[in-house]
């Protein structure tokens, strides 16, 4: 156990950070700089009580859920999704955990990552993409209707993830998210995604945000419940239907 | 990768209605973070046998990016305005609203019977945000209120020597194209600077021709705007403003052809971003 108290990266951590090789690289290119605990590059978070919280640096998760719950005991769970903007202290913990977050290959080499996976871009067509963020904003607005999204290994980015949570107004939506969930979360599976959900195939998540962008021009979705909005669901979504499965 | 939306048109088959610009006014107090004036006149959508039911539930909806709020806004025929209504979650980020009115019919649940088009409200920014170009602030975007209706964007060279070229948005009118623009948002840099890049490039040998700067000067922080842009397109495409016929439109022409691709390799592919652009708008 190596408890800190949690930080954030100045703009100096942060171009510190983004030197590293984001491409698929080797262990020594791909290794992030030694900056996490250096007044330089970063200062103490004090929080809305007027504390700073520890975080334990060696904590180990498997997937998404142990990570919310290591996040959750350190920094809590109030903060709110318009705190995205507090890139540094994102930035930071990325920085603690970064070879949980970061995949490797097989000989042990780093996979490429996209820098916006570790390091918030602030931008509207990626703000969504951050590892750790994404996941503990997901459990705090949606709590156990995001399980689809924490089950799966921290270092993958499903092209699930993406479609789902790329669209302001689906992944604000209480019922939308659950409906999300009904189709394709399955707690049986190791990454808990049915197969196909995250193809680009009928029934898959990209073909769920074309066919929601239609019925947004139709129907008020957020004000319908998950059920009444798989009802409307068109015939290719059938193999993802909770009710179809337990036929089956 | 990020969804395309590619709806083809606006579908509506369940006779949808637009609610008029003119039905409604919203003010947002920036100070306190709240809606200070919201005047709805939806009197005229329950008129003639084609009228919307009295009981259909009325919203308002904010967001910005994954922050979103509802506010409950009563029926049609008994509105209900809270009588406060923050936008605190917010921040002093751009803020779009969206009137929607749904269905009170059995079985219609979820149906959206009338809907205005979403209008944005962005925190008046005195400030600028600067484009960098070397070391130096040579380009900016800038919000401005425009004097006249309609005009979405303009530049303005500077008077002073030392000044910043600027290209100005209208702020009443297209506040998020300002926020595409800040975030560096290709397709929008694509149609927007580098059509401007012309207009600077033809200033430059305008400036020149008249002998408004010496193009061969070395620049440094006291040189004027025309020195350092000439010098950073210099740097870009091997020859500057003293190199060509400045008399020669098509040479400036040519210049400027190799200034805009020089751009567009540096910000990646703006082409095919603005196509892409079009096809899911």
């Amino acid at each position: 156990m190596n408890e800190v108290t949690v930080r954030r990266l100045n703009e100096a951590g942060i171009s510190e950070f983004l030197k590293i090789n984001w491409g698929k690289c080797s262990q020594d290119e791909g290794n992030p700089p030694d900056i996490l605990l250096d007044p330089k590059f970063s200062e103490e978070v004090i929080f809305s009580n007027g504390n700073t919280r520890e975080i334990d640096t060696e904590a180990t998760f498997s997937n998404g859920i142990e990570m919310v719950e290591v996040l959750r005991l350190s920094i809590g769970d109030r903060l709110q999704p318009g705190d995205t903007k507090d890139v540094g202290l994102w930035a930071w913990l990325s920085l603690a955990f970064y070879d949980q977050i970061r995949a490797k290959d097989k000989d042990g080499n780093w996979k490429s990552c996209a820098a916006a996976r570790m390091i918030p871009s602030g931008r509207t067509v990626s703000y969504y993409r951050h590892s750790m963020s994404a996941r503990y904003f997901m459990h705090s607005v949606h709590g156990n209707n995001s399980l689809w999204i924490l089950q799966g290994p921290i270092n993958r980015w499903s092209d699930l993830y993406e479609q789902i949570s790329s669209t302001s107004w689906i992944i604000s939506s209480t019922s939308i998210i659950e409906a999300v969930q009904k189709l394709y979360y399955d707690p049986s599976l190791p990454n808990g995604i049915k197969k196909g959900a995250a193809g680009k195939m009928e029934g898959s998540a990209r073909r769920l945000v074309a066919v929601l962008n239609q019925f947004w021009e139709t129907y008020d979705l957020r004000s319908m419940s998950s059920d009444q909005i798989l009802d409307l669901l068109p015939s290719e979504f059938v193999n993802f239907k909770p009710l179809n499965q337990e036929e089956v | 990768m990020m969804p395309k939306r590619n709806r083809k048109g606006n579908v509506n088959l369940t006779g949808r209605r637009r609610l008029n610009r003119k039905l409604f006014k919203l003010k947002v107090d920036w100070e306190k973070m709240e809606i200070s004036t919201l005047d709805l006149n939806l009197g005229s959508l329950m008129a003639g046998k084609d009228g919307i039911p009295a009981n259909s539930p009325v919203s308002l909806t904010a967001r910005f990016r994954d922050v979103w709020e509802e506010f409950d806004l009563g029926v049609v025929g008994a509105l209900d305005i809270p009588s406060e209504m923050s936008l605190k979650k917010f921040g002093s980020n751009p803020i779009t609203f969206q009137f929607r009115l749904r269905s009170a019919k059995v079985g219609e649940e979820g149906i959206l019977n009338v809907r205005s088009a979403k209008f944005s409200h962005s925190k008046p920014q005195g400030g600028t945000i600067k484009l960098k170009v070397d070391e130096y602030h040579l380009l900016h975007f800038e919000i401005v209120t425009f004097s006249t209706k309609g005009v979405p964007l303009e530049i303005q060279f500077p008077t002073n020597p030392q000044g910043t070229v600027s290209i100005r948005v209208n702020q009443q009118e297209c506040p998020q194209l300002f926020e595409a623009l800040d975030e560096g948002i290709g397709a929008y840099w694509g149609l927007v600077v580098v059509p401007y890049l012309s207009t600077i490039v033809e200033r430059l040998a305008s400036d020149a021709n008249r002998g408004a700067f010496e193009p061969t000067e070395t620049p440094d922080e006291n040189s004027e705007w025309q020195c350092m842009m000439n010098a950073v397109f210099k740097d870009w495409v091997g020859h500057g403003v003293q190199d060509i016929d400045i008399e020669d439109g098509e040479e400036v022409s040519e210049w400027a052809r190799k200034v805009s691709s020089h751009f567009c390799r540096l910000i990646g592919n703006p082409a095919l971003a603005a196509n892409t652009l079009v096809v899911s708008s």
